[in-house]
């Protein structure tokens, strides 16, 4: 059991008067109109706004540590976003052109006020989402370099030869572009700030394994040369599909999973007492990108032909075979032979728990894209069942809303399966970016647990029901 | 080195080129460890776990193991949810099958310390 096991960890937030002082500090975190809902689903020109759906946050909690299966609930979401904002306020961000028109956002996003608020509820929020490690990963037994490496050499070989779930996901959906679209959305959340959170690791003083990590580091931003820095290359990739190449444009669409992958990186980097779970973790990402990114590359050209530019997976399958070999012989193993065995446990460890988290946020991802794949035909079917809501402990009171023209629903996810019925107006439901569907006075929709939605009232008003109808 | 991964609500027990293996759990942790008493070969999956010394009794003889033997008999194993990989100190192409057995260490960490029982 690893001594820092984070659910042991007690922040006193079970307890009643902190439990009360945490609901106010995520609050007056959340209270900073960076933070607060939007009237826009891409977010351009502003770095620093990024909407965490301030009405939900009372309704979770936050001092509980999740478990597997919450991973991708709605206090789950709402505790990555605010990580995110949290670990990017140590990081710089500044908008494309003149900065004067967000100068305000600017020193709301890094002022002593925000990021004490932040660093207050940051190890409540961390416990939040990644105690859940805890309890799905352990070692055991006397681990020597030999059985570590044994395992590392297992694991990617059975990556090296399957197929990418994800690759086959946007190839079979009834719109590819759409789903492919999805998937270059997600990770732009890390990979637009790529190496950020590695960054963290170079500095201090730990030896020649210190300026191996360094060259791994100054790989990833170009050597200096911006066209070549990694982030500049997905830059490009979103460019070349008309999308937005702004930090966060698409902050809307992040799904919970997705956060979490950047965010584990912050988690075990800004932590240090978890660097070698950090350096295992880097290894996995480094060793296994070489076949996921080809895939990706394969995948991207199979929709679109050449009018993708993918050079900055092309550029990861070739050099993470260099990371890899890097990181573990030149890194990890050295630093074996310098701190002793003692600290291969916590290597395994990252390797596992990032291992696990990127199939999570693949899982996740394939179902996201394939709700929406099907929600022209998701509507049919839910006309059926609007008018046959069903008896008995499944169901639960509607709630019935009334909303204006204009009025738009920051992205979220429910709990349960939700009836989404209308009765007045017109309401777009959105499910992706640029992935909508208009429900008109009669129409229904099956949202399905934990699908990230939001929607737009697009009629001078519009009444709807939302009904959950599964436990 | 072989490595062997195995689902543990589906097998607990392991023979690797003719030595067995089981999976102990001990509710805190988890180890794969070889199943011979180390005094006279008897089935240590058969042995009772006392929860207060923390040691694993052999219930041929009596004999007592404590957590740093064990883990000393044990191969290093990581637990992804219930899945279980193991490193066997062997070929890769050594032999070996799984096993589903009862183990009764693993009762008695349910229901605690032998010493509690009346």
């Amino acid at each position: 059991m690893s001594q820092y096991a984070l659910h042991h960890r007690d922040f006193g937030a079970h307890s009643s008067p902190r439990a009360a002082n945490l609901a106010a500090d995520v609050a007056a975190y959340a209270a900073n109109p960076l933070f607060a809902n939007g009237d826009e689903w891409v977010i351009e020109g502003n770095p620093y706004r990024r909407p965490v759906r301030p009405q939900d946050l009372a309704d979770h909690d936050f001092a509980t540590p999740l478990d597997k299966a919450a991973f991708c609930s709605g206090s789950a979401l709402a505790a990555q976003r605010m990580l995110i904002n949290i670990y990017e306020s140590d990081a710089i961000f500044l908008p494309e052109g003149d900065l004067r028109p967000v100068e305000g956002d600017f020193h709301r996003f890094y002022n002593p006020e925000t990021r004490l608020a932040g660093e207050t509820i940051r190890p409540i929020l961390e416990r939040h989402v990644f105690a859940f490690f805890d309890r799905e990963i352990d070692t055991s037994g006397i681990w020597s370099a030999d059985d570590m490496t044994a395992l590392f050499d297992w694991r990617l070989k059975a990556v090296a030869e399957s197929d990418s779930a994800v690759k086959q996901a946007v190839l079979a959906a009834a719109n590819p572009e759409e789903a492919a679209t999805s998937f270059l959305i997600q990770p732009a959340s890390d990979f637009l700030t790529e190496a950020s959170a590695m960054a963290r690791n170079v500095l201090g003083s730990f030896g020649p394994v210190q300026s191996e990590l360094f060259k791994v580091l100054i790989d990833e931003y170009g050597y200096g040369v911006h066209q070549t820095k990694h982030s500049t290359l997905y830059r490009e990739t979103l460019g070349s599909r008309g999308l937005s190449p702004d930090v966060h444009a698409y902050w809307q669409f992040y799904l919970a999973s997705s956060l979490a992958l950047t965010n584990y990186f912050h988690y075990v980097s800004k932590n240090h007492e978890m660097f070698f779970r950090y350096l295992g973790a880097l290894y996995y990402t480094e060793a296994s990108l070489v076949y996921a990114t080809r895939h990706q590359s394969e995948m991207l050209h199979a929709v679109w032909g050449d009018d993708v530019d993918t050079r900055y997976f092309d550029e990861h399958s070739h050099i993470d075979k260099h990371h890899g070999r890097m990181v573990i012989e030149q890194i990890i193993t050295p630093l074996i032979e310098q701190c002793g065995d003692s600290i291969i446990p916590d290597v395994v460890r990252g390797f596992e728990e990032i291992r696990l988290l990127q199939d999570m946020a693949d899982a996740d991802l394939i179902e996201q894209i394939a709700w929406s794949d099907q929600r022209h035909a998701a509507k049919d079917e839910a006309v059926a069942r609007a008018g046959a809501t069903p008896a008995g402990p499944a169901a639960h009171q509607p709630l019935v809303f009334h909303e204006d023209e204009g009025e738009l629903s920051t992205t979220h996810v429910h709990e349960h399966d939700e009836l989404f019925a209308i009765e007045d107006g017109a309401i777009e439901l959105v499910s992706g970016f640029e992935q909508t569907l208009r429900l008109e006075a009669g129409d229904a929709v099956v949202i399905p647990r934990h699908r990230l939605h939001g929607s737009l009232v697009v009629s001078p008003h519009c009444t709807y029901r939302v009904t959950a109808i599964s436990e | 080195m072989l490595v062997v991964e195995f689902d543990s609500h589906e097998h607990n027990y392991l023979v690797v080129d003719e030595e067995p293996y089981f999976l102990l759990e001990t509710g805190e942790n988890f180890l794969v460890t070889r199943d011979r008493c180390p005094h006279r070969g008897g089935p240590l999956h058969l042995g009772a776990w006392n929860g207060r010394t923390k040691s694993l009794v052999c219930p041929w003889h009596g004999t007592c193991l404590m957590e740093p033997a064990l883990n000393r008999r044990s191969v290093p194993a990581v637990r992804s949810g219930q899945n279980i990989t193991a490193m066997f100190p062997v070929s890769d192409e050594t032999s070996f099958q799984f096993q589903k057995r009862m183990v009764i260490a693993n009762d008695n960490a349910k229901n605690g310390p032998i010493a509690n029982r009346r």
